[in-house]
């Protein structure tokens, strides 16, 4: 159990990635890297930024602050120059997505209940 | 046919019945916010006399979509009304429309190219000037995103290639931007002469930019440094002739052509470099900010026929402190200083031009999700970065002047 925020990491069963550092998921979530080492176009879910699993997931998980990747993403929508990750609202919501979508990478609370996904653990350092 | 402010409102309420992005389907998506300030500036007009006795004639209204065709060819574009009393008057205008093709991308890096019209990444905040959530507080740094080139400066009709990297876990962002922009030809001949000129029009810029941004490993990544070039020249066309310039002075009492050198203006074209260095460190709840601008312009001017250069260097800089008290709340304290090199051109309503140096102070509240409202108080000495409007030459401007802002902000 992590002493920080008790959230785990979900992604579609087809990436076999297994090297995801705290840089790499931070470049994931930042939207800067837009494809996994196998080709498949990654797609990103979270949880509205205001939402305690949100913010906890970013502290632990990527080594920064909610704010600041609000502003990044914001950033990218209103320049232009990037897509912000799709917002979903229920923790079963997020499940079926990361299940059902190709290349999804999101995040649950770590008691929820999943299977047919990859989990990447407590907390990635 | 020309929009206004109004049916662009009428039309972003129509459309976001909810809080959240507009997703037509999977791959597109419509944003957009609204910004309504009031703003009193007791002291100096602000971008008009209407803020003297406080003002509401201060809204932004943004619309923007994006296209994925491909995982690896989007269109983007966004529509933007500004209005700012008598500087902006909250014409629609097309803020950016682009085409992006990602050429390449692996695990650790990417590359790629979009053309149209794209916004200028200069500094930490040229590209999110006019957007109202991604602003630390009002406005951006006045010493820094200082009116005179804005509309120039703010995009490029052209060619934008970029690219990331991962080098041992160091995140490098480059960008590479060639075009021309259409230039706001009164803020430029304010800018060089503190008066509109009797006949021209600033002609399209050519605009050469390159940016990188580099956020090192070591400091957990909360350090971000940004450097960022940007190569542009501007020209009047179509100004009056020697034999004009001539005849009017042959009419005007003696000296005129001293005292109001820009009633004879029969050419100018501005070289400018300007060179932008930022650096931004995140720790826990605070963000620090500061940026340093270097501007080296070369001016070329004729006055009824005659020949008159100089070089000018302009440097200005800022501190930021940002402090995110709750999730919902942050709060501003900055102290920024410009020099425009302009030493002794002297006018007779505004002889407080070469500089200005000012504290700001502000908070945010994020009252409900997708609102805010921002307030600001600035404190300044000097006029170098009061907003200009036509008529401002009317007025005899104050060496210490502040302002005071409210905004309400929606954004989807």
């Amino acid at each position: 159990m992590s002493a920080f925020g008790e959230t785990k990491l979900l992604i579609h069963q087809g990436i076999q990635t297994q090297n995801l550092d705290t840089a790499y998921l931070n470049q994931i979530f930042a939207m800067q890297v837009r494809k996994w080492p196998n080709g498949t176009p990654i797609h990103v879910f979270v949880f509205p930024s205001s939402s305690k699993l949100h913010r906890d997931f970013v502290v632990s998980h990527l080594n920064t602050q909610a704010h600041q990747l609000d502003r990044i993403w914001n950033r990218m929508l209103f320049t232009g120059t990037g897509k912000p990750p799709t917002v979903v609202n229920s923790e079963n919501d997020m499940y079926l997505r990361i299940l059902n979508t190709p290349g999804a990478i999101g995040y649950v609370s770590a008691a929820y209940p999943v299977k047919d996904v990859r989990v990447l653990g407590e907390k990635q350092k | 046919m020309r929009i206004h402010t109004k049916e662009l409102l009428v039309l972003a309420l129509l459309i976001s019945p909810q809080a959240n992005a507009i997703e037509l389907n999977n791959t597109t998506q419509i944003h957009g916010f609204l910004s309504q300030a009031a703003v009193y500036s007791p002291d100096n007009p602000y971008a008009g006399t209407d803020a003297d006795n406080g003002s509401v004639k201060f809204r932004e209204i943004g619309l923007n979509g994006y296209s994925e065709l491909t995982p690896d060819f989007r269109l983007a574009g966004q529509i933007l009304s500004r209005q700012r009393d008598e500087s902006d008057d909250g014409d629609v205008r097309v803020d950016f429309l682009l085409a992006d093709y990602l050429v390449w991308s692996d695990h650790s890096s990417s590359f790629g190219l979009r053309a149209g019209r794209v916004k200028n990444t200069i500094g930490f905040y040229n590209s999110i000037r006019d957007i109202p959530s991604a602003r630390p507080g009002y406005n951006v740094p006045d010493s820094i995103y200082f009116d005179a080139f804005r509309d120039s400066l703010l995009s490029t009709d052209g060619i934008n290639l970029y690219g990331t990297a991962l080098l041992d876990n160091n995140q490098l962002t480059w960008e590479l931007t060639a075009g021309r922009k259409d230039v706001k030809s009164e803020d430029f001949e304010y800018f060089a002469f503190g008066y509109p000129v009797r006949k021209g029009e600033a002609d399209d810029a050519p605009i050469y930019l390159l940016n990188v941004n580099f956020v090192p490993d070591i400091l957990n990544n909360d350090l971000r440094l940004g450097i960022s070039l940007v190569d542009t020249e501007i020209e009047l066309e179509n100004t009056q002739s020697v034999a004009e310039a001539q005849m009017a002075l042959m009419t005007a009492p003696p000296g005129d052509a001293l005292t109001n050198p820009h009633l004879y203006v029969t050419g100018a074209k501005i070289e400018a470099l300007y060179a932008t260095f930022s650096a931004q460190y995140n720790y826990k709840n605070w963000i620090f900010t500061s940026e340093y601008l270097h501007l080296n312009a070369k001016f070329m001017g004729e006055f009824a026929g005659m020949p008159a250069n100089n070089r000018q260097k302009s440097h200005g800089y800022y501190f930021q402190v940002e402090w995110l008290s709750t999730p919902n709340t942050t709060w501003l304290a900055r102290y920024e200083e410009l020099d425009l090199g302009t030493n002794g051109s002297e006018i007779n309503y505004n002889p407080h031009r070469d500089y200005g140096k000012g504290w700001t102070v502000g908070g945010r509240w994020m009252f409900a999700d997708n609102w805010s409202i921002t307030g600001q108080a600035s404190f300044n000495e000097g006029t170098a970065w009061l907003p200009s409007y036509r008529g401002i030459e009317e007025k005899q401007l104050q060496k210490y002047w502040n302002y005071y802002v409210l905004s309400l902000s929606y954004q989807f």
